[in-house]
């Protein structure tokens, strides 16, 4: 099953029931890959696509049969000083507001969950027991959410390391509004990831 | 059951009545190229349906209906808001997201609610409406309010498996609602022959017990004789009828379709021989009820309507950010 559109920010929905398979992926790469490694996957797989990430262009790698594992995140981008996790659309914030803080002397590492059922907590730990700080993004809403989850194992795994208590960053907990200006400051921005990281850095 | 002769007698409208009903629709179509406009300068976002060619549906089936029966339809019903008296500049503001608008902008398009009027929105979900406005005329009788509830759909939604969920309830309890399939012809890019086994949809209601009636949709006084009866059917107690009004979209199935799925020679064709307000400009001026002058000065009124909310809509602000949190919970 593939789900795009204002579905995509609902992932938690799907990533709630034990026993199916719920990928997210943020670039063209990951979508193609991914989606071989669903068709050949026998359990039932819930394919979130982002409807505003069709117009944007990547590189798709030159390999014969690419496929990408289910279960595994990528790190995006390699950093000391905060985690930031996010996933499908989310994951081009994270990386602007990574660019925006390290002229800022912070350097991020950039986690791209890919799959969110099961999530790749291993990859979440090893990066936080490295820079002590989590932020979590996501388009959805906080409660019960993605990052809710994530902040959860990290404090019950590897709470010795961490500076800072967990963040969030998420859609505000209210119903999408169609007006323009309400919808900016509804959903998570470059400047909110910026904040976030720069209050668990005590910055 | 199924009656399926497409003309009823066409020429029972007094004068007064045919010119509200040319008023009525030419206030849809010119409100409808407005909103085209202004999405095509990016002043609507997400999406927009526009009801272009089907004006003839609402207006008669408004026609049929008493002070305080409600409408539910889908997405494409902007046409559905004017006919039921709702204002155009509240539809047109509510389309750009400001606070004048029905939803004070927070709904656009696809959320959009008059209680006052009886309309019940504006649905984004296909088929999602059938069911609503079922239960809408669930609480009707309940409440032996007297009220008939019109339920709109596309022969799209046609195909949705709650639609009969709802039919099996609705002739079972025998509720006060209208089913009608407004057949365009296309379901965004398929044709009725390409997604239905029976392409005649007034026949859909058969094994629930529902009557059904094809319609032409271009001929408004068609429609409001067919709506009248099946209003008073539903009013008496009798229980639900499906109507299918044959009509037809002029423009895509959204502003972002570009309709490669038809020729341009059918849409053409259709404009030539079955537009549905030359239909009633004809009958007028073959009556001597009004001058070709006098219809032109009625276009002018609408025009300046339509000119009026287009402005109102860019003049009137963005919804206030403490509006933001609200509208979230009923203070219980």
């Amino acid at each position: 099953m593939t789900v795009s559109s204002s579905w995509a920010r609902k992932s938690q929905w799907y990533s709630h029931v034990p026993g199916l398979i719920v990928l997210a992926p943020y670039d063209a790469a990951d979508a193609k890959g991914l989606l071989k490694a669903a068709i050949r996957n026998p359990n039932p797989v819930v394919f979130l696509e982002h409807e505003m990430l069709y117009g944007i262009e990547f590189e798709i790698p030159d390999v014969k049969d690419w496929v990408v594992p289910i279960g595994k995140a990528k790190v995006r981008r390699q950093g000391v000083d905060v985690t930031i996790t996010a996933h499908s659309r989310m994951v081009g914030l994270a990386l602007k507001a990574a660019d925006e803080l390290s002229k800022q002397g912070i350097e991020a590492e950039v986690i791209d969950l890919r799959t969110l059922r099961p999530l790749d907590t291993d990859t979440i730990l090893e990066s936080v027991r490295k820079t002590n700080r989590i932020v979590t993004v996501e388009e959805g809403w906080g409660q019960s959410g993605v990052g809710a989850e994530i902040c959860a194992r990290v404090t019950a795994e590897a709470f010795d390391y961490l500076d800072a208590p967990p963040t969030r960053v998420h859609q505000v907990d209210a119903p999408l509004a169609y007006a323009a200006n309400l919808e900016a400051m509804s959903l998570p921005s470059v400047e909110k990831i910026v904040d976030a990281a720069k209050a668990v850095t005590y910055r | 059951m199924a009656k399926g002769n497409g003309k009823q007698a066409s020429a029972e409208a007094s004068k007064d009545e045919l010119l509200q009903y040319y008023r009525d629709m030419l206030l849809i179509r010119r409100f409808e190229e407005r909103a085209g406009q202004l999405y095509g300068m990016g002043l609507i976002g997400g999406f927009c349906h526009l009801y272009i060619g089907q004006e003839a549906v609402v207006v008669g089936m408004q026609a049929a209906l008493r002070e305080g029966d409600q409408v539910i339809t889908a997405y494409r019903d902007h046409g559905h808001m004017l006919a039921a008296g709702m204002t155009a500049n509240g539809v047109m503001a509510e389309l750009t997201g400001r606070s004048g608008g029905y939803s004070r902008g927070k709904g656009g398009s696809m959320h959009m609610f008059s209680i006052e009027k009886a309309f019940y929105g504006g649905h984004g979900i296909v088929g999602a409406q059938v069911s609503l406005g079922t239960g809408l005329a669930f609480a009707n009788k309940y409440r032996k309010d007297g009220k008939v509830c019109l339920t709109y759909f596309g022969d799209g939604a046609a195909n949705q498996g709650q639609v009969y969920e709802s039919f099996n309830l609705a002739a079972l309890w025998k509720l006060p609602v209208l089913y009608i399939v407004e057949n365009n012809q296309y379901a965004m890019g398929t044709s009725i022959q390409r997604s239905s086994s029976e392409t005649h949809l007034h026949k859909r209601g058969v094994s629930f017990n529902i009557p059904g009636e094809e319609v032409d949709g271009m001929d408004v006084v068609a429609v409001r004789e067919a709506g009248k009866r099946a209003v008073e059917r539903a009013r008496s107690g009798e229980g639900p009828m499906l109507l299918e009004m044959k009509t037809y979209r002029y423009r895509g199935h959204s502003m972002s379709d570009p309709a490669k799925y038809r020729t341009k020679e059918e849409v053409e064709e259709q404009k030539a021989k079955r537009d549905p307000i030359d239909h009633v400009k004809k009958l007028i001026i073959d009556a001597g009820y009004a001058s070709e002058d006098e219809l032109k000065n009625i276009d002018r009124e609408i025009r300046s309507i339509v000119t009026d909310s287009a402005t109102f809509a860019q003049k009137s602000p963005e919804p206030d950010p403490s509006e933001l949190m609200t509208d979230i919970y009923i203070e219980a």
